[in-house]
């Protein structure tokens, strides 16, 4: 599903180059839900953010679902991300002006998809989430652990492959961490979306098949699902 | 001076929003100085100019038939108290190399001066000698020729070729008026002043004059000298004398309201710049909010921040207002040439600038400060949140009283019957302008999901959310269109008038002025080709004594047998002819002008200056004229050359055959008699001129207007950018999950369309409002003008509005689509 070879990333600042991510590689299988772990600037959001084809590596390639990201224009990178990326955000990123419906079908609406056609989606996605009674609710009448449910629904709608989540339990409480975490496991499971998520949160990773450590833009361990050094890699981090 | 210091390096942290504000306290200070300083300066010149170009001598002494006797002068010229000139006028064509020239372009009234060098005339001699007894030309006239002292001048007289040599060049001066180009002499002839006794001899005129000329020595000596010269023409006959007026009102009639237009248009100036600074310094301060939280956390009071910030905008003022002084006085300049120019006015006169300095100081330094006054108080509040809070509630309480007031102010300019009407509505605009934006958005909410989608809905959203920026934004550009879709229309509506009157009174095709009139050149007129009838009537200037204080009317003898044929005035009932018919020796009917000059009713009388002394008229009726620009009285012609005792007439009206042309028939009647002929004048000439300078007038408050407009168009893209900076990570959000670069694009190109089209759609229809409103008090020479609209007009200024609005969206829109993601989404 993801292929990244050789993948560097950097900044020019003005005090010189800062190096973000150096010759990274990795795999991600269809189907899989992956976590991403580091401590704090250690690069997971840039990799999240080239994964999903919001800026271009300095070097290396990255394919996604047969595509090659880096051979892509603008525009063919803006349609990928509308139709094969659902993105998360810690903060939840609603349009404060629309209405919870009309938030999850932002791309739907941009696709210019038909009205009836939107309905039927969004009817389906609020109550894939459980907020059926919300869909005429603005955001801020909505709690966090709600707001970034209707955040993901949003991430479903043009029916991607691939779900990128950066930090999508950051700002919630245990309880909502879970309820958000179950949801993200039971897409990753029964609509068989690739998952990739990155977290704090050692809880948060022990749902997924398998934990990546990035520190110092470098990928420096892997563990799988069950397994003692999955288990290991999430407590070192936590 | 640390405090300043601080002040500057926070202003140089924000350049661009710095540079804006600073740009419009600029444009509103030298926008400010610039109308005043030019205004004042022109109301100060265009009096004395009057004065000079004019009427430098204080009485004139006239036959009453074409010539009389140089011996009445001979008698006078030995007072002490007053110098006298006599003078003899002549026409005759001027023999040049130049080519390509017909010879209605050669004409020349030469004046015979019996002193050339004297104060009665004035003359300002730049190069040469005015004793030298050669020909004097004036400095323009010595340009158009291409002439220098010593060269010489012939003329193609009835008696031969003459030649005299050009001894002095003087300033140009109404004495001497000429054209300016060899192109302007098709309307109006040369002008070469030379000694009398060589007029005489050109043309066998010895021992004649036509007018002696008086000015007392001291200006308290005046009526001593005017109860001598009366008793000299008592004693004297064949002569009268008038005192020399000039009636300021009547010469420059339409300038107060064009001074009154240009001032709006500068206040627009200001109104503009206070908008800015109040936009961006609300943005600098909410987007400083959480350094002002940490300044206050290691202890400074509220007080000092607001010490701090009303510090930047000090600074920010001064600089503007001095640089705004240095464009204005440039501004004031250039507006001046203009109105001087416009209003053909010669004045060397220094600028007037004290009132246009004080003013416009103030205005550079308190309009800041004042529109800072409501940013200021939050950088006192603590919280984020209270502050956001506190701010909605204040604003829709205020905002709804500030609605009623608003409205208030609309209503009372219904009211006001004076141009000055625009001030209270364009106040009351700007404070229902936030009520009439929603409305509008709300029906362009529709209009936008339906024609643009996605941009569409996102953008109305975006305009709604914050409504009072979007609405500030757009009340400006709004006040400049309904200002030029009224003045345009007022523009047209004014030349439209005009012409519709001129060409009804003007009393035929062309108004031929001679010398004099012989008995038999009447027919000699009806004879030449082109002409299909022609009359005869007597004009004069007469003294007016009106409230103790003289006034010159013109006054028309008036022929009942043809005045059907050839109207110079127009009456509401029944027929000129009738009318003329009816009048009694002692009665007179006054034109719409100096009818409201006047003041009085029908049935009352005017009190004039007549051979037989002071005598009074009767006002029978009131006309409408536009003849020679409209102002003047009607006499039959008996009742004229009784009272006035003016024997000759020198005009000629003439009615052309319908394929004739107009040029073809001054040439045909031009050399028929040449050199006898003074001017001539068609309707089509009063319309070019007296529509040149309406135009003219208009396109300067036009200008300034649109200069407005583009920088209100500065205004819009201020907005959007800050709206940007508000939502960067939105829109990044929204690439991220698909919305490509164009529908960001065409979102915030759709956002600043949005506040253009409520601008322009809400402007519009003030300005329409303004025309209707104007119309019905507004007076072309006191005719009320019928209520109209362009929509050619409406249309382009629509499209200018929205073309603005468009221009100025493009900057922000590509800003918007090149956020980078990765930037925007990154999480603090
Ligand atoms: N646009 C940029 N310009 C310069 N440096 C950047 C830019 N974006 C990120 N960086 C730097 O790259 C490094 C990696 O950043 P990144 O956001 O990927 O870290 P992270 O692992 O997501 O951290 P956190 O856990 O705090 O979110 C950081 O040191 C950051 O300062
Ligand atoms: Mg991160």
């Amino acid at each position: 599903m993801i292929s990244v070879s050789n993948v560097s990333k950097v900044y020019a600042l003005a005090s010189g180059d800062f190096i973000a991510l150096k010759e990274t590689a990795m795999q991600v299988r269809k189907g899989e839900f992956v976590a991403i772990m580091g401590p704090s600037g250690s690069g997971k959001s840039t990799l999240l953010q080239l994964l999903g084809g919001l800026d271009q590596p300095t070097t290396g390639n990255i394919v996604v679902d047969g595509i090659d990201l880096t051979k892509l224009n603008e525009k063919e990178r803006t349609l990928f991300r509308r139709k094969k990326v659902g993105f998360v955000f810690q903060n939840y990123q609603l349009l404060p002006m629309m209405t919870v419906g009309e938030n999850i079908a932002l791309s739907l609406t941009a696709n210019n998809t038909p009205k009836n056609e939107i309905n039927t989606i969004v009817q389906k996605l609020l109550s894939e989430v459980n907020l059926q009674d919300k869909e005429s609710a603005f955001p801020s009448q909505l709690s966090g652990g709600q707001q970034q449910r209707v955040a993901i629904a949003r991430a479903l709608a043009m029916k991607p492959s691939l779900i990128l989540a950066d930090e999508p339990t950051g700002n919630l409480d245990q309880k909502n961490s879970e309820d958000i975490l179950k949801l993200l496991s039971r897409l990753n499971k029964e609509e068989k979306i690739t998952v990739v998520m990155v977290t704090h949160d050692q809880q948060a990773a022990q749902v997924a098949d398998r934990i990546i450590v990035v520190r110092d833009g470098m990928i420096v361990e892997e563990g799988h699902k069950g397994g003692y050094r999955n288990e290991k890699v999430a407590n070192r981090m936590a | 001076m640390k405090k300043w210091q601080i002040a500057w390096r926070n202003l140089m942290r924000r350049k661009m929003r710095t540079f804006l504000s600073m740009m419009s306290i600029v444009i509103g200070v030298a926008s400010t100085f610039g109308v005043i300083a030019a205004v004042n300066t022109a109301e100060k010149a265009f009096p004395i100019f009057l004065k000079e170009a004019i009427a430098k001598a204080d009485f004139n002494i006239a036959g009453t038939e074409a010539y009389f006797s140089e011996d009445n002068y001979k008698q006078m010229s030995s007072r002490k108290d007053y110098e006298s000139v006599a003078m003899l006028k002549q026409n005759t064509k001027l023999v040049t190399k130049e080519k390509d020239i017909s010879s209605i372009q050669k004409r020349v009234v030469i004046t015979g001066y019996s002193q050339l060098e004297t104060t009665v005339t004035g003359f300002k001699v730049m190069e040469g000698d005015l004793k030298a007894k050669g020909a004097v030309i004036t400095d323009r006239t010595a340009k158009v020729w291409g002439s220098k002292i010593g060269d010489t001048v012939s003329f193609n007289t009835d008696k031969g070729v003459k030649t005299i040599k050009i001894t002095a060049i003087v300033r140009y001066t109404k004495d001497l008026m000429g054209p300016s180009s060899w192109n302007m002499a098709k309307y109006h002839h040369w002008a070469v002043a030379v000694p009398l006794p060589t007029v005489q001899n050109w043309f066998d005129l010895n021992g004649k004059i036509q007018a002696i000329q008086v000015k007392a020595i001291s200006h308290n000596q005046l009526d001593a000298v005017e109860n001598e010269l009366d008793h000299f023409v008592k004693s004297n006959k064949g002569v009268y004398m008038q005192p020399m007026i000039i009636n300021f009102d009547t010469a420059f009639k339409d300038l107060n309201t064009f001074f009154l237009a240009l001032y709006i248009a500068g206040f627009l100036g200001i109104a503009l710049s206070a908008f800015i600074i109040f936009n961006s310094l609300y943005v600098s301060i909410k987007e400083r909010k959480s350094e002002f939280a940490v300044l206050k956390t290691i202890g400074y009071t509220p007080g000092q921040l607001q010490g701090m910030v009303l510090t930047e905008v000090l600074l920010v003022a001064i600089i503007g207002t001095i640089l705004g002084l240095t464009v204005g006085y440039g501004l004031a300049h250039g507006l001046k040439l203009l109105i001087f120019m416009v209003y053909g006015v010669q004045s060397n006169s220094s600028m007037v600038l004290a009132t246009g300095l004080i003013v416009s100081i103030l205005a550079g330094l308190l309009v800041p400060i004042l529109s800072s006054w409501y940013p200021i108080q939050k950088v006192g509040k603590t919280s984020v949140i209270e502050v956001l809070k506190d701010n909605k509630a204040i604003q829709s309480r205020h905002s709804k009283w500030l609605g009623i007031v608003g409205v208030l102010f609309i209503l009372s300019s219904f009211f006001i019957k004076h141009l000055i009407l625009v001030l209270p509505l364009l106040i009351g605009i700007t404070l229902v302008f936030p009520y009439l934006f929603k409305l509008f958005s709300f029906i362009l909410k529709a209009f936008y999901r339906l024609i643009f989608n996605f941009s569409g809905d996102v953008a109305i959203r975006n305009l709604n959310r914050n409504i009072g920026r979007a609405s500030m934004t757009s009340v400006i550009l709004s006040l400049g269109i309904a200002m030029i879709v009224l003045m345009s229309t007022l523009n047209s509506a004014l030349l439209q008038s005009y012409e519709k009157m001129i060409n009804q009174s003007y009393g035929g095709n062309l108004d031929v002025m001679f010398h004099h009139i012989e008995k038999e050149d009447l027919d000699i007129i009806k004879h030449i080709d082109g002409v299909k009838d022609a009359a005869t009537y007597s004009l004069q200037g007469i003294v007016w004594n009106l409230d103790g204080e003289k006034r010159m009317l013109p006054v028309y003898g008036v022929g009942a047998e043809w005045i059907d044929r050839f109207p110079l005035f127009s009456v509401s009932n029944g027929s000129q002819s009738a009318l003329i018919k009816s009048l009694k020796n002692d009665e007179i009917i006054l034109d719409q002008t100096s009818f409201a000059t006047w003041g009085g009713k029908i049935g009352e009388s005017i009190t004039l200056d007549t051979i037989h002394g002071e005598k009074t008229f009767k006002v029978v009726a009131m006309v409408n004229t536009m003849k020679n620009s409209g102002y003047g009285a009607f006499m039959s012609e008996k009742n004229f050359k009784e009272n006035f005792g003016v024997n000759y007439e020198r005009n000629t009206l003439v009615i052309k055959e319908a394929q004739m042309s107009p040029l073809q028939l001054r040439e045909n009647i031009y050399s028929k008699f040449g050199g006898r002929i003074e001017e001539m004048w068609g309707p089509e000439d009063w319309v070019s001129m007296i529509g040149g300078t309406i135009t003219a007038s208009f396109s300067m408050v036009n200008a300034l207007v649109i200069l407005g407009i583009i920088v209100s168009g500065i205004g819009i893209a201020n907005t959007l950018l800050i709206n940007i900076m508000e939502r960067v990570r939105e829109i990044a959000m929204m690439r991220a999950v698909g919305v490509t670069h164009r529908q960001i694009i065409g979102m915030i190109l759709l956002e600043g369309f949005g506040i253009g089209l409520a601008a322009t759609v809400i402007g519009i229809m003030f300005g329409i409002l303004l025309i209707y409103l104007t119309s019905t008090f507004m007076q072309v020479n006191s005719l009320t003008f019928e209520f109209g609209v362009s929509w050619m007009i409406i249309a382009i200024i629509a499209l200018f509005g929205l073309a603005v609005s468009i221009i100025s969206s493009i900057a922000p829109a590509t800003k918007a689509a090149k956020i980078k993601l990765s930037d925007a989404l990154r999480y603090e």
